[in-house]
C-alpha cells in the first residue's frame, strides 16, 4: 500500500487522475491540494510516500513546493505540456506523466515506482534517514539527492553549495538551516563554512596538536576548526 | 540611382525642356532662341509647373492606389489632374494680372481678343481653354510619372499585400492556439464522466470557436455581435477549467452590436486576459468586457485581474499580429492600448471607427 497525495490547481484534473488511479488499488489517495501552500500543510501532516505533482500552477509552481519540503517523498510529475523543466532531471530523474493521464502510462510509472519505494517513513525519528532525499534546483537543472550521497555542504553567504557525485549545485538556504535538519551522527560541522558527511571521509590528518583535516573520498581536504577538532576527538575517541 | 534624386532630375529636366519648347512655338515657325534663359518669366513658369506637379506627386504617394478599381482610380486621377492644372492656370492668371497692372487694365486687354459679346465671356472662354490645355499637359505628366514609377508601384502593391497576408497569418497562428485546444480537450475529457450533458455542450462550443477561427482567413470584418458570441463560447470552455476562479461580466451598449471589427480581435484580448491574468492567480479573478460608444468611434475594453510586467507590455502582449492588422485595415483611425490600472487590474482598450 502506497499513500499518495495529488497536487494540481485544476479540480477536474485531480478528479481525472483519481479516476484513473482507481485501477491501481495499492495506491491510496490520502489528500488533494490545489496550490503550493495547501500542499505544504497536507504533506507535512500526512507524510505521504508519493506525490502526484503538477508543475504549472499559479503563483508558485511544483518546484517551489519541493524546495520547501524538508525531505521529499517519491514524486511523479504530472504536466500538461512536455515542459522543458522535466528534461532538467539528469540525476535521480523521477518519472513524469503527461496529462491527460492514461492508465497504460500510469501503470508503467507505478511499476517503476514499486521498485524503489521503501516502507513508510518513521515519523518518530528526529532526523531523516540517509536514503531520504532533498530537492535542489539550481538554474535550469534539478536534482533529487539522497542525503547519504552528499559529501560536503559548503556555506557561501546565504547559499549552501551541496557537493555530491560530480555535481555541486547551490541551494538557497543557509548552512545553519541545513544543519538543523541533518543527523549529527553522520553530518559533522567541521567549521563555520563546512558540514562534512562522515561516511565520505577517507582520511583524518592531524595538522598540528590542535587542528585536524578531513580528506573526503573525492580528495577534497577540509580543515576542522580548533574548537570542532576538540569536539571531533571527544566524539570519536581519538 | 536613388529614387528621390531621379524624381527631381526628371522634374527639372522635364519642365525645363517643356517650357523651353513651349516658349519657342510661334506662329511663324520654330526658333531655338537663347534669350528666354535670361527671362524671369521662363523660370517662373518652370517653377510653377514643378510646384504643382510636386503637390500632385505628394498626393499620389499618400494614396494607396493599388486599392482602387480602375473606374474610381480614373476618376480620382482626373479630379486631381483638374485641380493641379487649375492651380497652374490660376498662377498664370495672377501673374498676367500683376503684369498688366491690375484687374481692370487686364480686362481691357481682353477687348483685343474679343470675339464674344462681353468681356467676361471672352475671359471665361480663354481661361477655360488655357485650363484645358494645362489639364492635358498634366495628364501627360501623370502618364510619364506612372510609366517611370511602374515597377515601384508594383513592388509597393506587392509589399502591401504581403504585409496584410503576414498579419493575417500572425493572427491566425495566435488564433488556433494549440494550448487552448489542448486545455479544452482535457477539460472536456474529465467532464465526460462528471457531467456528460455539459460535456456535450462544451464540444459544441469548441466547434463554434474553431469555426470562427477558420473564418478569419476569409473575412476582414465581422460584426461585434458575432465576435462577442464566439468569445462567449470560448469563455464557457475556459469556465470548465477554471470553475469559480473565472468570473465574467459584460457591459455592452446595444448600439455596439452592429458595429464592425476585425474578427478574433476581442477573442485575442480575452485569451490574453486569461493567460496572463486569471491563470496566474491561485484565487482566479474577473474579466470585464465593456463597450463605449462615441460619435465617430467606439471602444472595446477588456479588464482583468492581474498585473502585466513592463517587458510583456513592450513585447506586444502576444497580439502583434492583431495590432499590425488594425493598422493595415484602419490606418490611424484605430488604436490599441494596454496598461496596468491600479495594483491588480490590467486594462486593454481598442478604439475602432463606427460604421
Amino acid at each position: 500500500m502506497i499513500e499518495a497525495v495529488i497536487v494540481d490547481d485544476e479540480r477536474l484534473a485531480r478528479k481525472d487522475l483519481r479516476a484513473v488511479l482507481q485501477q491501481f488499488p495499492f495506491i491510496t489517495i490520502t489528500g488533494e491540494a490545489s496550490n503550493v501552500a495547501e500542499a505544504l500543510q497536507l504533506i507535512e501532516r500526512t507524510l505521504p510516500q508519493l506525490i502526484f505533482l503538477d508543475i504549472e500552477m499559479p503563483e508558485a509552481n511544483g518546484f517551489t513546493l519541493l524546495e520547501q519540503l524538508k525531505t521529499v517523498p517519491e514524486v511523479i510529475f504530472t504536466t500538461a505540456y512536455d515542459a522543458y523543466a522535466i528534461k532538467a532531471f539528469e540525476v535521480n530523474a523521477l518519472d513524469y506523466l503527461l496529462k491527460p493521464v492514461t492508465s497504460k502510462r500510469l501503470a508503467e510509472s507505478l511499476e517503476r515506482l514499486q521498485e524503489v519505494t521503501k516502507p513508510a517513513v518513521q515519523q518518530t525519528a528526529q532526523y531523516p534517514e540517509l536514503r531520504e532525499k532533498i530537492f535542489v534546483k539550481d538554474g535550469e537543472r534539478c536534482w533529487f539527492i539522497p542525503l547519504g550521497d552528499i559529501r560536503l555542504l559548503e556555506s557561501t553567504g546565504s547559499y549552501t553549495r551541496i557537493c555530491f557525485g560530480k555535481h555541486a549545485p547551490l541551494l538557497a538556504r543557509s548552512l545553519q538551516a541545513m544543519e538543523s535538519r541533518l543527523n549529527p551522527q553522520y553530518f559533522f560541522r567541521a567549521s563555520r563554512k563546512h558540514i562534512v558527511n562522515l561516511e565520505h571521509v577517507q582520511h583524518i590528518i592531524a595538522l598540528n596538536q590542535y587542528m585536524l583535516q578531513l580528506e573526503l573520498t573525492d580528495g577534497t581536504k577540509i580543515p576542522v576548526s580548533r574548537r570542532q577538532s576538540i569536539l571531533f576527538r571527544e566524539l570519536r575517541g581519538i | 540611382m536613388n529614387m528621390r534624386y531621379r524624381y527631381w532630375i526628371y522634374q527639372i529636366v522635364g519642365w525645363l525642356s517643356f517650357t523651353y519648347l513651349y516658349n519657342n512655338i510661334r506662329t511663324d515657325g520654330f526658333a531655338f532662341r537663347l534669350d528666354v534663359f535670361i527671362d524671369g518669366e521662363f523660370y517662373g513658369a518652370i517653377l510653377s509647373g514643378i510646384f504643382y506637379t510636386h503637390l500632385l506627386h505628394l498626393y499620389l504617394r499618400k494614396q494607396n492606389l493599388a486599392r482602387y478599381r480602375f473606374g474610381s482610380l480614373f476618376l480620382k486621377l482626373w479630379f486631381s489632374v483638374l485641380l493641379t492644372s487649375l492651380g497652374i492656370t490660376a498662377t498664370f492668371l495672377t501673374y498676367e494680372i500683376i503684369i498688366a497692372g491690375g484687374w481692370n487694365k487686364f480686362m481691357v486687354s481682353m477687348d483685343a481678343a474679343r470675339t464674344f459679346t462681353s468681356r467676361t465671356t471672352t475671359f471665361m472662354v480663354i481661361m477655360g481653354i488655357i485650363w484645358l490645355v494645362w489639364h492635358l499637359i498634366v495628364w501627360a505628366w501623370v502618364i510619364i510619372y506612372f510609366s517611370l514609377l511602374q515597377s515601384r508601384f508594383k513592388r509597393m502593391a506587392l509589399e502591401a499585400e504581403n504585409r496584410l497576408k503576414q498579419a493575417e497569418l500572425d493572427t491566425l497562428k495566435s488564433k488556433l492556439n494549440p494550448h487552448f485546444l489542448f486545455n479544452a480537450l482535457t477539460s472536456i475529457r474529465s467532464l465526460i464522466a462528471e457531467n456528460p450533458l455539459r460535456a456535450q455542450e462544451a464540444v459544441g462550443e469548441l466547434a463554434e470557436v474553431l469555426r470562427s477561427a477558420m473564418l478569419v482567413e476569409h473575412q476582414q470584418q465581422i460584426s461585434f455581435a458575432k465576435e462577442l458570441e464566439v468569445v462567449q463560447h470560448y469563455l464557457a470552455i475556459e469556465k470548465i477549467r477554471f470553475e469559480e476562479r473565472l468570473q465574467v461580466q459584460y457591459e455592452i451598449d446595444p448600439a455596439a452590436y452592429e458595429q464592425s471589427m476585425p474578427p478574433m480581435l476581442l477573442q485575442t484580448l480575452v485569451e490574453n486576459a486569461i493567460k496572463h491574468g486569471i491563470s496566474q492567480k491561485a484565487a482566479g479573478g474577473d474579466i470585464r468586457i465593456k463597450t463605449q460608444m462615441e460619435n465617430k468611434h467606439y471602444y472595446i475594453h477588456v479588464e482583468n485581474t492581474g498585473k502585466i510586467a513592463e517587458d510583456t507590455l513592450q513585447n506586444g502582449f502576444g497580439i502583434t499580429g492583431t495590432i499590425k492588422r488594425l493598422a493595415l485595415l484602419y490606418g490611424d483611425k484605430a488604436t490599441f492600448s494596454i496598461r496596468n490600472t491600479g495594483q491588480h487590474t490590467v486594462h486593454a482598450t481598442v478604439k475602432l471607427p463606427r460604421v
